[in-house]
């Protein structure tokens, strides 16, 4: 064991005041878990009689988007959303990159790379945090099955206490992005049984987990020995409410105090009341029709940039989504570091697609375009398009079913054009990963079936580019390329909408769905 | 009467055996590959598998087998209690049911004991004050109460009990309140055809003979009901109670979604919304079991209280 003897001990003196002070307050409703703390065991001096009543613990409830699905980094990023589990690096509000658990790092190598570690880190089973931490938790998730590309078969090494070295198997410029994803959050071999299933939450973050059960609710508590600024509130409750309108009906009785992920409709209704305030959360997800340019109709640009020309994206996002999400010409959010806040795309020009058809000698396209339920705004866009087309003689068939009959459709190469929501940062903090899996020939996602010589040069001139703003100006030239192609059409990004109550203050929306910081988070 | 029980039961494991292959059969009736949808429930459902993965995928479940050593395995490990495991968590079903059906009975079984407590003395009285105005009201609550939908009742009275008189907790459970909304909302359809079956059996029933002849024969009016009419007038409810289980099952899907209830029924539609396929299968076997037996043991009962039914199937 890692704890010395007199550290223990002083647990044990800790714990002792600590339950002592518990019992003396007992009136109070939720006493939280108080985890032991490592400080001089001050209170011991105090007098018994001299106890200052204990005060009533702030708690937060909380009513999440999803509920957590495990334990462990790499199957949930609840942990990471809601102030547990913490990463190396990590992307601010605004999505910039950011120390976390390291606080520098350099490439050290063609494959390797150094990063250095906070000291003076303590997890939440009180351990200390160092590098071999580090070398368990990302080893082990080198060898996950699911493991992301870039991480998957990588060594790390401890060069010392605060020091790891990580060796990938190929060339990849942007690490620092990639441990920014939740999967590769840092939990210690503490946290895992025999079998290697995970049996508890340890982490770093400012809250430390007490329970959770499935489909009903988490339970996290102030962690006070969180090396940066410590939480405000002492307990969150993570209550899973899966029915949104219940989830919004609770917000307005106060049995919430933030409620995430509110339909429309109900954040509409709420506009007006006092007690609430709706958050809009800008998102990188968005919505677009997948072209097939490998078949006809939409293997001729013309056509593809008529349709591109006849969508009215602006009454799209007023009238069907109610104000509710912002216009995309193409996949990247502009906020995004590599996102094109200049980027060319298409206005809405009726006559131009008229002509555009024409000079194809497709004046009386017919085409299917299949999408699915489980977004239930998709159907409504995908009719509002199939009325916006047919005012230029563009007749659609709606396909609407599962996601799976239009993946199937796609596997199958059948597919004219597909309605989706696609998030493009599942690969990772990159642009070269969205252009590698949905707009590479060999991309296992490009249901658009493009394939350019010229296209696919710039991506290997991307990914083998270290100099940061070099890689997001390629980036930026390839997005313009997708749009003059008009491989697809971009139509909006997602907007998400938090709610929270008229006392709860410090809530600042993520920029890129990374999580508010939840220690900022206060309640009165 | 032996042999009609005998006939009535000895179809049970016939029928269950039909049900468990419809149940297994919406793995491949559900659009897609079943191997794409383990790929979904753990990767998420915006990657896309590599080839060799799916092919690791469909030998770790099974599914390069032909289908019907499929579902004789599966069949297998069913008839040991081997519900097998979560795709999502990989947590063993048996464990998830275990928690989620006492919830769903305790709901459920509050639901039909109410209407039971409600629809016996409002039917009786209906019956025997024909066209007052407790009938009317009966008659009222029976064709409002089949006709208002679970989705549309249970929100009505959040905004009513929660959000306006704050009364009630939206939403939630482990206390006795939060029992309260999700039982109105179940309880109104049993009622509806509880309190139509009893007043219309009594009716029936109060113009037979032998009842004017009990009548006649200068027994009290509160006798002829409670000794001769009610014990053939209440035959017909057993079956209703029998068929009621059905959709209070049906009901908790809704239900246990709206009002943040961790039974049988909030679970199957989380599994259906994360495509966990052996979850869905697992709630389907057990919501269809309990409707086959329920309805059975009504048949049964329905024969024990009324020797002079018979069945000729």
């Amino acid at each position: 064991m890692r704890i010395t003897r007199s550290r223990t001990t002083g647990y044990v003196i800790v714990s002792t005041v600590v339950l002592a002070l518990a019992l003396a307050g007992c009136g109070s409703a939720a006493t939280p878990t108080v985890p032991p703390t490592a400080k001089p065991a001050a209170p011991t001096a105090v007098p018994p009689t001299a106890v200052p009543p204990t005060p009533v613990p702030k708690v937060l409830n909380f009513g999440p988007l999803l509920d957590a699905k495990g334990l462990s980094p790499d199957m949930t990023n609840f942990w990471e959303l809601y102030g547990v589990v913490e990463n190396l690096t990590t992307l601010d509000p605004e999505g910039v990159l950011v120390p976390d658990l390291a606080t520098e790092w350099t490439m050290t190598g063609d494959k390797t790379w150094e990063f250095k570690l906070r000291q003076g880190v303590m997890m939440h089973d009180g351990m200390p945090f160092t590098a071999d931490v580090v070398v368990f938790a990302l080893n082990r998730y080198a060898n996950l099955e699911a493991a992301r590309a870039e991480m998957k078969g990588a060594t790390v090494v401890a060069k010392d206490d605060y020091t790891v070295e990580i060796t990938t198997t190929t060339h990849i410029p942007y690490l620092p992005q990639v441990l920014t994803d939740y999967t590769l959050g840092i939990m210690p071999a503490e946290a895992y049984d025999a079998d290697g299933n995970a049996t508890t939450v340890i982490g770093t973050g400012p809250f430390q987990y007490v329970e959770w059960i499935k489909d009903e609710r988490a339970t996290v508590t102030k962690f006070a020995d969180y090396w940066g600024e410590p939480a405000k509130v002492d307990v969150i409750n993570l209550l899973r409410i899966p029915d949104t309108h219940t989830r919004a009906t609770m917000l307005r009785t106060g049995e919430l105090d933030i409620a995430e992920g509110l339909p429309i409709a109900d954040a509409k209704a709420m506009a007006s009341d006092p007690d609430v305030n709706i958050i809009e959360t800008p998102q990188t997800r968005y919505r677009v029709i997948y072209f097939n340019n490998a078949a006809p109709p939409f293997d001729d640009v013309r056509v593809r940039k008529a349709i591109n020309y006849a969508i009215d994206r602006d009454s799209l996002v007023q009238y069907v989504l109610e104000g509710y999400g912002t216009i995309a010409q193409g996949p990247w959010l502009p906020s995004l570091p590599w996102g094109n806040p200049d980027l060319k795309g298409y206005g809405y020009d009726p006559d131009a697609a008229k002509a555009l058809l024409k000079d194809a000698g497709a004046e009386n396209l017919t085409f299917n375009l299949c999408t699915y339920t489980s977004r239930a705004e998709l159907p409504l866009l995908a009719q509002a398009i199939q009325a916006q087309l047919a005012d230029i003689g563009v007749t659609v068939n709606l396909e609407v079913g599962e996601y799976s009959a239009c993946q199937k459709a796609v596997s199958e190469g059948t597919h004219e054009a597909v309605l989706i929501a696609r998030g493009p940062l599942y690969g990772g903090y990159d642009p070269t990963t969205l252009y590698a899996t949905d707009y590479a020939c060999d991309g296992n996602y490009n249901w658009s079936s493009y394939c350019t010589p010229e296209f696919e040069a710039l991506l290997t001139q991307a990914k083998g580019t270290d100099d940061v703003a070099t890689r997001y100006a390629l980036a930026q030239e390839m997005e313009q390329m997708l749009v003059d192609e008009a491989v697809d059409a971009f139509l909006n990004y997602y907007v998400g909408l938090v709610g929270t109550r008229a006392n709860v203050s410090g809530f600042v929306p993520h920029a890129l769905e990374m999580g508010s910081p939840m220690e900022m988070i206060d309640i009165e | 009467m032996g042999a009609i029980l005998f006939r009535r039961l000895g179809w049970l494991p016939i029928v269950l055996i039909g049900v468990s292959i419809i149940t297994f059969a919406f793995t491949y009736l559900s659009a897609g590959d079943p191997a794409m949808h383990i790929f979904w429930a753990r990767y998420g459902q915006e990657m896309a598998p590599s080839e060799e993965l799916l092919a690791r995928i469909r030998v770790e479940a099974g599914l390069d087998k032909p289908i019907p050593i499929q579902y004789l395995n599966w069949l297998g490990r069913i008839l040991r209690g081997d519900l097998g495991e979560s795709f999502l968590d990989k947590k063993p079903i048996i464990s998830i049911l275990a928690r989620r059906i006492p919830v769903t009975l305790e709901v459920g079984g509050a639901s039909l004991l109410l209407a039971l407590l409600i629809a016996l003395p409002l039917g009786t009285w209906a019956a025997t004050h024909p066209y007052s105005w407790v009938d009317s009201l009966s008659l009222m609550l029976s064709n409002t109460g089949v006709a208002i939908p679970q989705y549309w009742i249970g929100p009505v009275l959040i905004l009513v009990f929660s959000v306006h008189f704050r009364l009630l907790p939206t939403a939630g459970w482990g206390t006795p309140k939060h029992l309260v909304m999700p039982v109105l909302t179940l309880f109104l359809v049993p009622l509806a055809f509880f309190t139509r079956m009893v007043r219309a059996g009594l009716l029936e029933v109060l113009e037979q003979d032998y009842i004017r002849t009990a009548h006649a024969k200068g027994l009290s009016r509160r006798t002829v009901l409670w000794r001769h009419a009610f014990k053939n007038a209440f035959i017909p409810l057993v079956s209703v109670v029998g068929l009621q289980i059905t959709g209070i099952i049906a009901g908790s899907v809704i239900v246990e979604s709206i009002f943040a209830i961790p039974g049988i029924g909030s679970a199957t539609y989380q599994a259906v919304l994360w495509r966990d396929l052996p979850l869905i299968q697992a709630c389907t076997l057990v919501f269809v079991t309990t409707a086959v037996v329920a309805n059975a043991l009504a048949d049964v009962v329905y024969v024990l209280l009324n020797p002079a039914i018979s069945y000729n199937g």
